[in-house]
């Protein structure tokens, strides 16, 4: 009998074993949902939630390379990154876009200043508003750490499998980099304050634009997934010409059925038409282009995004009838191994506007820019906060053609509620083998996503007594509060 | 009420139980003696010499312990050639600078540079069935973690595939380092640049 055979059976023992660990699973799921219920009860003691709040998370897939986002431009920084990044991937301090505020350039606390990517004069507007805080070398990190602590002792201080990329965008999505992903930030977010912010909502408090993802896993509240054109329904030529056949599949799903397990898939289905339905006919006024006094660009990020703004558009009681709610939405092609700076006739040049990474960042910049505009057209830009992340940043110094997986990067907080204008964390000395670099310019990030994710799930509402049941690792950090968040 | 204590009370001592035993196994099963050289620092100290990997397939190619130590000194690379797009000087490899286009060879794969692609994959699979997920870092981390620079002192890279440059890279026949792509965990893609040296092209050669 061949192995795979033998593997087929099960003896007594693995099946004890099996058992055992799967009751304990049970018990332990079982007492995560009941903490959770907890904390909602804790939520609604405090009184309801009241006002609007939306988080929209824009996640750039396959690792963005930071390092040219933001580029230090005083003097001796600037010749720090030139040295270092080479050639290739260098952008000349005159290319850079200045981040000022009031015509005056913004520094950080050790006295740099910054320019932004040349692809992305949006955000340099949007910067000088006071709309836009930037973060400096952030990254998942187990604890604080240092590159003593990193060479010293990996598998206390390093994240699990640092610089793969599925292993990096769970754990910048879970916020608990040392345990196996079970749920994301915002998912928790949305098990706390769901039931206190949304008590009557007629839809999901978490909606992506982009498909399943960790981010807004949570154990009670399902993400609903959104196309760019609205909820996929049943309708049509094929469903009868005045849906017919769904009027009589949901008559159907509402017969009371003696198996519970087929009258909960009924159920469940029912709703989803209902859902699909509600959602489809609340944003039928804003289909129009003309709706928006600034367009939206027509990339894929720009498409979600405006899906986001309509959905938001839709949240008050007449409709979705929520007070809180979640988005997410993403841009893919980041990993920018080769072709870095390629164009599209084969030529390698930082500033051509047909680049990738030139083109990849200028559709986020157009993107945020139309949905800010979108979010103060609507009355709500006090009340909606975007901000990026990523797998990771990418190596300090080009691969001749691109650049490799990295780890702390650069990032962006977007809203009306941001303190913005100003930078926060502590640029990395730009040197490799440098004290901040674990080898080949991989900075160790120096602010965590337990402190970015706390600042905003602070902002959002969720109490400071819960935030260790949402950020389990966030004792360990000097500081809960980065501050970004007015 | 009662008699569901008492059930559930069996569950948790029999899920003490078995995790304790599980804990006896796998202790066991770290100690025990898959091959004949020992653990760094533990029976023979003194000899410094990495552990060989436990594995089952035997294609995999592990060479004793001293095979292993004797072969640390690079095999011969080609001569350099002039490089149309240098990378960055802290990450250039002395022996791997790309052709020009015009001199680059037809996309044909030499059987030999593949069998070693795909072997180092298959070294890197045991390692990643012992440690439960691949090694991390650029190509001189994972040829360090691979070499015996690991938690177990355990050898994944046997003479025939160690061809190091000067910055302790793992080269492919052409001279040019090894790219690992890290997916995830459990995907890894090891590519060589081909014949031409530059990767990405249609002459790279693939395993994962």
């Amino acid at each position: 009998m061949n192995s795979f055979a033998l593997n087929s059976f099960t003896t007594r023992r693995n099946f004890l074993s099996r058992a055992a660990f799967s009751g304990l699973g049970m018990t332990a799921a079982g007492s995560i949902i009941r903490d959770f219920g907890l904390m909602q009860s804790a939520m609604a003691a405090q009184g309801p939630v009241s006002g609007y709040k939306a988080i929209v998370c824009l996640f750039l897939s396959g690792g963005n390379d930071a390092n040219n986002w933001i580029v230090p431009t005083d003097t001796e920084t600037y010749n720090a990154y030139a040295t270092a990044r080479g050639g290739l991937l260098q952008i000349p301090q005159a290319a850079l876009l200045p981040l000022n505020v009031g015509g005056s350039p913004i520094t950080d606390a050790d006295g740099h200043t910054y320019g932004l990517h040349p692809s992305s004069s949006r955000l340099q507007t949007l910067f000088a508003e006071g709309k836009v805080a930037s973060l400096l070398n952030i990254g998942s990190l187990v604890r604080p750490t240092t590159k003593t602590q990193y060479n010293a002792n990996p598998t206390f201080y390093r994240p699990p499998q640092l610089f793969s990329h599925s292993d990096q965008v769970t754990q910048w999505q879970t916020s608990i980099p040392d345990q196996a992903p079970t749920t994301g930030w915002c998912g928790r977010v949305a098990d706390i304050i769901n039931g206190v912010a949304n008590p009557a909502g007629n839809i999901s408090m978490s909606i992506s634009l982009a498909g399943a993802n960790t981010l807004q896993v949570g154990n009670m509240v399902a993400q609903y997934q959104v196309a760019t054109t609205g909820a996929e329904t049943l309708s049509g030529a094929l469903m009868g010409g005045n849906n017919v056949r769904v009027k009589a599949m949901r008559d159907m799903m509402g017969l009371p059925n003696a198996n519970l397990q087929r009258q909960a898939y009924a159920e469940v289905l029912d709703r989803a038409i209902a859902t699909g339905d509600l959602l489809n006919t609340s944003i039928s006024n804003t289909a129009n282009d003309a709706f928006w006094t600034n367009a939206f660009p027509t990339t894929s990020i720009g498409s979600q995004m405006k899906m986001i703004a309509r959905l938001i558009e839709a949240r008050g009681p007449s409709k979705f009838n929520m007070n809180r709610q979640i988005f997410f939405c993403q841009i893919g092609g980041f990993d920018t191994h080769t072709a870095q700076v390629r164009t599209n006739t084969g030529t390698d040049n930082v500033l051509s506007n047909t680049g990738a990474h030139y083109s990849l960042l200028f559709q986020v910049s157009e993107a945020i820019f139309a949905f800010q505009r979108a979010m103060e057209q609507l009355g709500v830009a006090n009340d909606v906060t975007t901000f990026t992340a990523s797998d990771f940043s990418r190596t300090f110094p080009n691969n001749s053609q691109g650049s490799d997986h990295g780890w702390g990067s650069n990032h962006f907080v977007v809203g009306g509620a941001v303190n913005g204008g100003k930078f926060y964390g502590k640029l990395p000395t730009l040197a490799i083998n440098g004290p901040d670099d674990t080898g080949t310019g991989r900075w160790i990030p120096t602010l965590s996503v337990d402190q970015h994710s706390a600042t905003l799930a602070r902002w959002f509402g969720v109490d400071s007594s819960m935030m260790s049941a949402l950020l389990p690792n966030l004792s360990r950090f000097s500081s809960s509060n980065l501050g970004f968040m007015g | 009420m009662k008699r569901g204590r008492l059930i559930f009370s069996g569950v948790l001592v029999l899920a003490v139980a078995v995790s304790l035993w599980r804990f006896r196994e796998s202790q066991s099963d770290a100690g025990s003696p898959v091959t004949a050289g020992p653990e760094v620092g533990e029976a023979d100290p003194g000899s410094g010499k990495p552990e060989a990997p436990a594995t089952s397939d035997a294609e995999t190619a592990v060479p004793p312990a001293d095979a292993v130590a004797a072969s640390a000194v690079p095999r011969s690379v080609p001569a350099p050639l002039p490089a149309a797009n240098p990378a960055s000087p802290q990450r250039q490899s002395p022996a791997a600078p790309p052709l020009p286009v015009e001199k680059r060879p037809a996309a044909v794969v030499p059987e030999p540079a593949q069998a070693e692609v795909e072997a180092l994959a298959r070294n890197i699979r045991d390692y990643r069935d012992r440690f439960g997920g691949n090694p991390v870092g650029n190509n001189a981390e994972i040829v360090r973690e691979m070499d015996g620079g690991n938690a177990k002192g355990a050898a994944y890279l046997p003479s025939d595939l160690k061809r190091l440059n000067g910055q302790g890279e793992l080269i492919d026949e052409w001279g040019t380092p090894y790219f690992f792509h890290q997916e995830s965990a459990k995907e890894i893609e090891i590519r060589s640049a081909g014949a031409d040296r530059v990767l990405w092209t249609s002459d790279d050669i693939v395993a994962r």
